[in-house]
């Protein structure tokens, strides 16, 4: 069989790797617990942004009540401890997960009765809803001034979770798990159909793909993704409101994906970073993060459509060093 | 045996009768034509078949098996396949990616999530010989849009063969290719075996005498004659709406 990878490809990735490992797992020894946290949040920005991107990038499907699934996980959490008074992590993981999935089943099984703008649009009403119910069910959810007191899971192990580096490295094997898992989805002949259904649905459907089902698949395990990293959050913060569910959130982490490149599958980890260490140095100095985002969004779009990661490829074929494919 | 079936099928788009009350039978290994002027219904009947619409009445079957609602990708699962009039690849894609795809859409694994598409080589190895077999290897790390047209005609043949269809639908296969390349292409596919039941939609007349043992001729959506070659060719009526109109 054939090598896909060329040798001087497979040399690059390793050293890709390489500078990964070097990054999150020793980088955050030597910095301050100041940019540790900084990088707590990217690693959860990041697994959230990679789920959106199995919806945009691979099945180019558009949806803006993402936030609906991140608020999900993390109100599963928030309730099973502050509520129901349930220490154990696994339990309060594995709810989060379910939870997100059903919500997952549900909104998908609605929103993809429609296609184009009408599945925009459905998933944009079916995230407010999720909004307005955490919003209004004061009871249960706390409204307005949500639920805090969620504590770091005890996991029994010698190193305590409040420590902000030692939860840094909690948060990174999650983020190398969701990493793993969805690469392997990606590069599998169900990734491979979602980018077939992407560029031309109707003639996948003509070779026999149940193009539907795939994008119910692809929903569903967006939504648990996107669930885990809600959870992974609430933990970090200690605290949720309804925020957590708001449009702002899934309109960020679009631009995250955006920002990233949808077409690399690492892009959308560049994007959580561009955004989030820009939104931390322009809030020390202004409010207006959501203007400078806005500005950020539009250099993107106009200089760099395919986005960070996808800046490279761009500059190459503008310069012809190389005839650009495609192929990913 | 038969493979294919009309019953008094009908399509209208509001009030133009596309294709109206047309019955037909395809026998199993059969090439048949069905040919007409512009707008005679041909691409709406071929629809109607493999379920992109849904006639407005009437039934369609398949192997005596009644598939007038059953969708587009299940009729495939059955031996349908078909090719389309407009060039209709996965044009960002390589041709390796366009005939894997096509492959892999009838193989148990296609839902599979946790390896790597790179590692079912019965996936790659049947890529390998169907892309050999049309003349495509050399060009299949290509995107299909870099493809010469009569390339990319290959290509959408090569993927219809994919998933081995008893019934191969062909709409208009040779429309934009020149003398040569039309020639080759329909050499091979008069190479395809005779337990592939053949339906050809075509305007080129030459072409449609090479290729169909029987013909159907539609007209305003209706079928006005059927027979062999030299029936059709005989046939006044044919001569009148369709034949004369040749140059």
């Amino acid at each position: 069989m054939e090598s896909v990878l060329s040798r001087a490809k497979q040399i690059r990735y390793a050293l890709y790797l390489l500078a990964g490992v070097i990054i999150f797992l020793v980088f955050p020894q030597f910095i301050s617990s100041y940019y540790v946290l900084l990088l707590t949040e990217i690693l959860i920005y990041a697994i959230f942004a990679l789920s959106v991107n199995l919806l945009l990038g691979y099945t180019g499907l558009l949806s803006l009540g993402q936030a609906a699934f991140w608020g999900a996980g993390g109100y599963t959490v928030a309730l099973l401890v502050v509520n129901a008074g349930v220490d154990n992590f696994w339990l309060c993981i594995v709810a989060a997960l379910l939870v997100s999935a059903i919500l997952g089943f549900v909104f998908g099984f609605l929103a993809l009765r429609t296609t184009g703008v009408y599945f925009i649009m459905i998933t944009l009403a079916l995230g407010q809803m999720l909004w307005a119910i955490v919003w209004r069910w004061h009871s249960l959810t706390g409204g307005d001034d949500g639920l805090s007191g969620i504590t770091r899971p005890d996991l029994g192990l010698p190193w305590s979770l409040w420590d902000t580096t030692n939860f840094y490295y909690f948060i990174l094997i999650f983020f190398a798990i969701a990493v793993f898992l969805l690469y392997r989805i990606t590069r599998s002949p169900f990734g491979r159909t979602l980018i077939g259904i992407r560029e031309n649905e109707s003639r996948l459907q003509a070779l026999g793909y149940n193009t539907w089902r795939y994008k119910y698949i692809c929903f569903v395990i967006a939504a648990i993704f996107g669930g885990l990293a809600g959870a992974l959050k609430v933990y970090q913060d200690g605290f949720i409101s309804p925020t957590y569910c708001s449009l702002t959130v899934s309109a960020m982490v679009l631009l995250m994906a955006l920002i990233g490149g949808t077409r690399v599958f690492a892009g959308p980890i560049f994007g959580a970073g561009a955004v989030w260490i820009i939104r931390s140095i322009v809030s020390s100095y202004t409010g207006y993060w959501n203007l400078i985002l806005g500005i950020l969004m539009v250099i993107v779009v106009m200089f760099a459509p395919r986005g960070i990661a996808g800046y490279p490829a761009q500059l190459k074929e503008r310069y012809g060093i190389l005839k650009s494919r495609r192929r990913f | 045996m038969e493979s294919l079936r009309a019953e008094g099928v009908s399509k209208n788009f509001g009030s133009l009768y596309a294709v109206q009350n047309v019955s037909l039978s395809v026998r199993t290994g059969e090439r048949r034509a069905i040919i007409g002027p512009n707008g005679a219904g041909k691409t709406t009947l071929f629809n109607l078949f493999t379920g992109q619409l849904k006639p407005s009445a009437g039934q369609t079957y398949m192997f005596g098996q009644d598939v007038t609602t059953i969708p587009v990708h299940q009729r495939v699962h059955l031996g349908l396949a078909r090719t389309f009039q407009v060039m209709n690849l996965i044009f960002d894609l390589s041709v390796l990616d366009n005939v894997q795809l096509a492959i892999q859409a009838v193989m148990p694994f296609r839902f599979a999530m946790f390896r790597s598409q790179n590692a079912y080589a019965n996936l790659f190895e049947e890529a390998q010989s169907l892309l050999t077999q049309w003349g495509l290897w050399e060009r299949r790390k290509e995107l299909a849009r870099d493809l010469s047209y009569g390339e990319q005609r290959r290509v959408e043949l090569a993927m219809a063969l994919a998933s081995k269809p008893k019934i191969l639908l062909l709409d208009e296969p040779t429309s934009g290719l020149s003398e040569a390349e039309a020639a080759s292409l329909i050499a091979m596919i008069r190479g395809l075996g005779q337990d592939t039941t053949l339906i050809i939609v075509e305007h080129d007349m030459d072409v449609v005498f090479e290729l169909a043992d029987y013909i159907t001729v539609l007209h305003y959506g209706q079928v006005i004659a059927e027979g062999t070659k030299e029936e059709i060719k005989a046939n006044p009526k044919v001569r009148e709406v369709y034949l004369g109109e040749e140059e």
